[in-house]
């Protein structure tokens, strides 16, 4: 009864439209019914001492929810919040108000609500008085600190595993290819260049003399197969295959010419000579 | 031309590849010898390649085909210019005089070079 | 010199060769009508649309406005969705590249063509050419009239027609142009020793490379030609030139194709020509030395070192098969000798209708009596047997034993069966036209030979008679004369008596009858091609009561519906079958496509359309799937549908989960398929079934619908669907539309959202406690 006064003097001091509670209290009881502690509930300030129920042990908690006035009110909503800071683990127990304010909450360990967050560390719960009305501000009051016995960790939630963030994709790639040194780069160069030096001295010895290779029927056929060739470096080097094909198809008209100039006359020459 | 008979009596390898040598030396005309060191050229150029690639790295592998493929492609073209310029073929290349042979080949080179420069990358 | 019937004397050789040349030339611009001409009756049945409007004609739309390295380049996110695909290495872009080509040619002379007309047209056009190509080659075969007639022959052949219709734009539209065409420059570099056609056959070869899968059939074809003439002791530099020109350019040409890459070098079906190749280099060397070197021993050496080289050469390839440098053969090559193998271990592959096996009747029906001529050609062939002949003689062998094995292989037997029967009927024709009576010894009696000439002796005596000179028959009858001699009654009599028909009776009757076949053939021809072939896949024909067509346009329609309906971005699901139709028509991503390059996708697409709806439902949200497509023919009897297909979709998503889908539990107990009220659980749980007959009985007024294509009937109780809404179904309920629902704005799942929209009753259950004691 000494909350009452308190109670009272917090009622007064705010506005009409506040809700409070009449002589809300605790008690603690084990499973025979003897009363381990009782002790009212403060508005202003929650309970000094965690409460601590073990075992079979019974948490009542009772009030009376009433306006301004001191008359009983119905309140759209009252919820106990069980809150685990650590964890985060909460609770909404949900409380059944009469029309005349009264509400009684009974939690019985061997039968604990689903409500129940679960203390794997066995750390306290604050619990909280929550209270909504649509004709009166509303209510969150803080009411005491709960110890229960430790429990099996929270389960795991089925759809937890779709609420973290995907792992980051990672993109293999082909491992760089490794060009050999310098050294043996230039070795190598030189090595398959080398033939072009047999190739010379071969010729060296067994070359025919171009004795007509410059005469004015064969060289345009000579000047045009280089042009080819030419053409054909330039594509390597930047020209696109469209543009070779295109001065391929040019070139050819004039190739052809000389070239069937140029063959027919080495053909002349070489029957005549037979 | 006839095929020049050697003694049959001693044939060691060595001696077998002396007398092939000979022989090709005697009977092969100048023009041919002047292919045929082309072909050898392009012989080596295509060995020491395909070493390259087999002992130090393949990496750019289309330049190494392409490379390749150009001194394969050379040769057998080459190879057929001999062939078809060789008089005692005359018989088999009714329809191909020795310089229509020579169009065929600078066609078929460019062709070649062509895609050789096409494959290069 | 006595004839059969009068024949004009006095005209001038010159002229006679030049009338004859022209009519050839005439001939061939007719039968090239011919065969553009009997390829558009599907646009003038239809209209001019391509009929797998497929992914190779958005390719071409891409190439014509983009140019050329664009669309090497182009990157496709659309298809495959959400794995896109890089194009540019994943197609044979001939057939795009031609089109392109010959598209800009057109606008460059000012011919505003749209890039479709020239899709469409383009397979007619190259048909012309394959008639050419053929009558090319088989003038080397024979001579001329046979080209002629094996022009005729593969210009209307359904055979051919069926690949290639006014708008089927299809690969092979153009392969079998470049595939006559390079065997033809083959056989020409080989008859003349020729580089030229060498390089020609390379270059033709490239193109062939870049156009269809294809060619591997050259790649093997001309290198055991050349394999067979080296055994059969045929080498000779001719062959040399031939073939290192031929394999030296082609194979580094066929390497530029992105798609083939390195695999000239890397694969087994290449490394024939390989060792081919190697084999003539050192035979032609072997044959080199030997004309300046004769020693026998010598010989003996020179044969060692070739035999060693062979056995190391065998035993390299086989090492590094083994090493895997070699790449082994692929899959769909085992499935060329093992007809089984595909449906065991690559359902993908078996489950295409084209990989079936032939069957029997398709081989008349393509190919008429042209089937019957064909062994006659080839064993003419056997008769001079030239080297150019034992190719066709190779080539029959191989195509025929392909085309037995696969529908899709038909193509390439058509164009030797058109050589052979060509060179066979030429022959007949030759022997029966030709005036030239043989002679006939002065004692025979004219009884005898009239005798033998048959029922209507009329002027044969008289002819008879006349045949008092001593010309023998020409040559080339004097080689047949065994194969006439079993085959003429008119020489059946006489043993002793020369050989040759006598008289025009006889002719008339040999000659009418073969050309009343060949009306007949053309005949059946025009009514396959009008009747079978020409009809496109996506526009079906049926037959009104009273004889008139009856167009059934519902692929179109639904396309249209989802290009309009849905967003840009909708991404639709369906059978691989329907990808690119989807992605050419509806403009929409797909997950699969006609190109079956990623097995696994294609096999999650299966398992979502084969598992029940719970299941489904993740993959299809995973794949961001909006819409599912599917196509029933179960009301009008389209036996296309995807019912049918329908174990495929198992089977192939089999290959992949077989814990969670297996095939037999599709079927019933009793191993039937069935899809009525004794259809298996899993068959009756699976989203195909559900969307195919979903609210299919509502169409039969509260009677049990029948369905005609498996003729059985649905369920009294159709299927119910809560993951899916249907979208839209077309005119004749060939293409179903489903759209994929959202996830719940409540967490509920959707059953229950959906029971409770119902207004049914959920069902009370108990949360379990969050909090358990430690006990």
């Amino acid at each position: 009864m000494l909350s009452i006064l308190p109670a009272l003097l917090l009622a007064l001091s705010v506005q009409a439209s506040v809700l409070t509670l009449q002589s809300p209290r605790l008690v603690v009881t084990d499973s025979t019914g003897s009363q381990l502690r009782s002790e009212p509930l403060s508005l202003s300030h929650k309970v000094a001492t965690p409460v601590q129920i073990s075992g079979k042990d019974t948490l009542k908690v009772t009030f009376q929810v009433v306006d301004k006035d001191g008359k009983g009110v119905q309140p759209h909503q009252t919820f106990l919040r069980f809150y685990d800071e650590k964890t985060n683990e909460e609770g909404i127990q949900p409380i059944r108000v009469t029309p005349g304010g009264k509400a009684k909450f009974d939690l019985n360990l061997s039968k604990p609500p689903l409500s129940l967050p679960p203390t794997p560390n066995g750390d306290p719960l604050k619990v909280t008085l929550l209270i909504g009305s649509s004709l009166y501000d509303p209510l969150s009051v803080e009411l005491f600190d709960l110890v229960l016995p430790r429990s099996q960790a929270a389960p795991e939630h089925p759809l937890e595993s779709t609420f973290h963030p995907l792992p980051e994709i990672k993109h293999t790639f082909r491992a760089e290819n490794k060009l050999p040194p310098k050294f043996i780069s230039a070795v190598a160069a030189g090595v398959v260049l080398a033939p072009w030096a047999v190739l010379l001295g071969l010729w060296s010895q067994v070359a025919p003399k171009p004795s007509r290779l410059f005469s004015p029927s064969i060289l345009p056929f000579i000047l045009s197969l280089g042009a080819f060739e030419a053409l054909l470096f330039r594509y390597w080097v930047g020209l696109q295959i469209g543009q070779v094909l295109l001065y391929g198809a040019i070139l050819t008209v004039p190739t052809v010419f000389a070239g069937k100039q140029a063959l027919s006359s080495i053909g002349n020459r070489r029957l005549g000579r037979k | 031309m006839p095929p020049k008979t050697t003694q049959a009596s001693s044939v060691t390898p060595v001696n077998a590849f002396q007398s092939l040598y000979k022989a090709y030396s005697d009977n092969t005309s100048d023009r041919l010898k002047f292919i045929d060191a082309f072909l050898f050229f392009l012989m080596l150029s295509g060995i020491v390649q395909f070493a390259y690639c087999i002992l130090v790295t393949n990496f750019p592998y289309n330049a190494f085909l392409a490379g390749f493929s150009s001194t394969v492609g050379q040769f057998v073209l080459a190879a057929s210019l001999r062939s078809q310029v060789n008089p005692e073929n005359k018989d088999e290349f009714k329809e191909v005089s020795p310089e229509r042979a020579f169009a065929d080949f600078a066609l078929g080179s460019i062709v070649l070079h062509f895609f050789v420069y096409n494959f290069l990358g | 010199m006595s004839t059969a019937y009068p024949i004009p004397s006095d005209i001038s050789p010159v002229t006679v060769k030049n009338t004859a040349s022209l009519l050839r030339i005439v001939a061939l611009a007719l039968i090239s009508g011919a065969a553009i001409a009997s390829r558009l009756f599907a646009v003038v049945n239809f209209e001019s649309i391509i009929h797998e409007f497929c992914f190779r004609s958005r390719a071409t739309r891409v190439l014509a406005a983009k140019g050329f390295y664009e669309f090497w380049n182009w990157f496709d996110p659309t298809a495959w969705y959400p794995l896109g695909r890089v194009v540019g290495g994943t197609v044979y872009p001939g057939l795009m590249v031609t089109s392109g080509v010959i598209y800009n040619i057109l606008h460059a002379l000012n011919l505003p063509v749209d890039i479709r007309n020239v899709c469409v047209l383009l397979a007619p056009g190259f048909s012309a050419l394959t008639a050419w190509a053929t009558y090319m080659f088989t003038k080397e075969m024979k001579d001329e009239s046979a080209g002629l007639l094996a022009a005729a022959f593969i210009g209307i052949v359904p055979g051919y027609i069926s690949r290639s219709v006014a708008g089927s734009y299809d690969n092979e539209a153009i392969a079998i142009f470049l595939l006559m065409f390079t065997f033809y420059c083959w056989i020409k570099a080989l008859k003349q020793g020729s580089a030229l056609f060498g390089t020609v056959a390379a270059v033709f070869y490239f193109y062939m490379v870049a156009a269809w899968g294809g060619y591997v059939f050259i790649t093997n074809m001309i290198p055991l030609h050349a394999l067979v003439l080296v055994l059969m002791g045929r080498y000779s530099d001719r062959l040399y030139v031939a073939y290192s020109s031929w394999y030296a350019i082609g194979t580094l040409s066929s390497m530029q194709v992105p798609f083939v890459g390195f695999q000239p070098v890397s694969t087994s079906e290449h490394m024939g020509a390989l060792g081919v190749f190697g084999l003539l280099q050192i035979v032609a060397f072997g044959q080199l030395v030997r004309t300046h070197v004769s020693s026998q021993q010598f010989q003996k050496l020179l044969f060692g070192s070739v035999v060693a080289t062979g056995i190391l050469g065998a035993f390299a390839f086989i090492f590094l098969t083994y090493k895997g440098m070699i790449a082994p053969w692929t899959g769909r090559f085992y499935s060329l000798w093992d007809t089984g193998y595909a449906k065991k271990y690559i359902p993908i592959i078996a489950s295409v209708s084209e990989h079936q096996p032939t069957a029997w009747p398709s081989f008349f029906m393509d190919l008429q009596f042209l089937i019957f001529l064909f062994p006659a050609g080839v064993i003419l062939c056997f008769r001079e047997l030239r080297d150019e002949h034992l190719f066709v003689i190779i080539y029959a062998v191989m195509a025929s034993y392909f085309a037995g094995v696969m529908v899709r292989l038909m193509l390439t037997l058509t164009p030797v069966v058109c050589v052979a029967s060509a060179i066979a009927l030429s022959t007949l024709l030759d022997t029966y036209i030709d005036p030239t009576e043989p002679p006939v010894p002065e004692d025979v009696d004219d009884a005898a030979s009239v005798a033998t000439n048959g029922s209507s002796a009329g002027p044969a005596p008289k002819k008879g008679k006349k045949a008092a000179n001593t010309s023998a028959i020409p040559g080339a009858k004097g080689v047949l004369g065994d194969i006439l001699s079993a085959t003429t009654p008119a020489t059946k009599g006489a043993a002793a008596k020369p050989k040759g028909i006598f008289g025009i009776d006889a002719r008339l009757v040999v000659i009418l009858n073969t050309l009343m076949m060949l009306f007949f053939f053309v005949f059946h021809c025009t009514w396959v091609t009008s009747n079978a072939y020409s009809s496109p896949s996506v526009v079906l024909a049926s037959q009104n009561p009273d004889g008139s067509q009856h167009i059934i346009d519902d692929f179109r329609e639904a396309y249209y519906w989802l290009r309009q309906n849905t967003p840009q971005d909708a991404v639709v699901m369906s059978w691989w079958d329907y990808g690119y139709q989807i992605a050419g028509m509806a403009d929409r991503p797909t997950l699969v496509d006609n190109n079956t390059w990623n097995n696994t996708h294609i096999a999650t697409v299966g398992k979502a359309m084969s598992s029940s709806e719970e299941v489904a439902y993740p993959i299809l949200r995973k794949h961001d799937v909006d819409y599912v497509l599917v196509i029933f023919g179960g009301l009008i009897g389209y036996s296309g549908d995807d019912i049918n297909k329908f174990l495929w979709m198992v089977r192939i998503a089999q290959g992949v989960w077989p814990d969670e889908i297996q095939e037999p539990n599709y079927f019933t107990p009793q191993g039937e398929y069935r899809i009525d009220d004794r259809a298996s659980t899993a068959m009756k749980e699976s989203l195909m079934y559900k969307m195919s007959y979903y609210r299919f009985n509502e169409l039969f007024g509260g009677n049990t619908g029948t369905d005609r294509v498996r003729q059985q009937q649905v369920p009294k109780v159709g299927p119910t669907l809560d993951y899916l809404d249907e979208a839209f179904t077309s005119e004749n309920w060939i293409v179903r539309i489903y759209q994929v629902k959202k996830e719940d704005s409540l967490g509920r799942d959707l059953k229950s959202a959906n029971h409770f929209s119902q207004g049914k009753k959920r069902k009370r259950s108990k949360p379990a406690p969050r909090r358990r004691a430690i006990v």
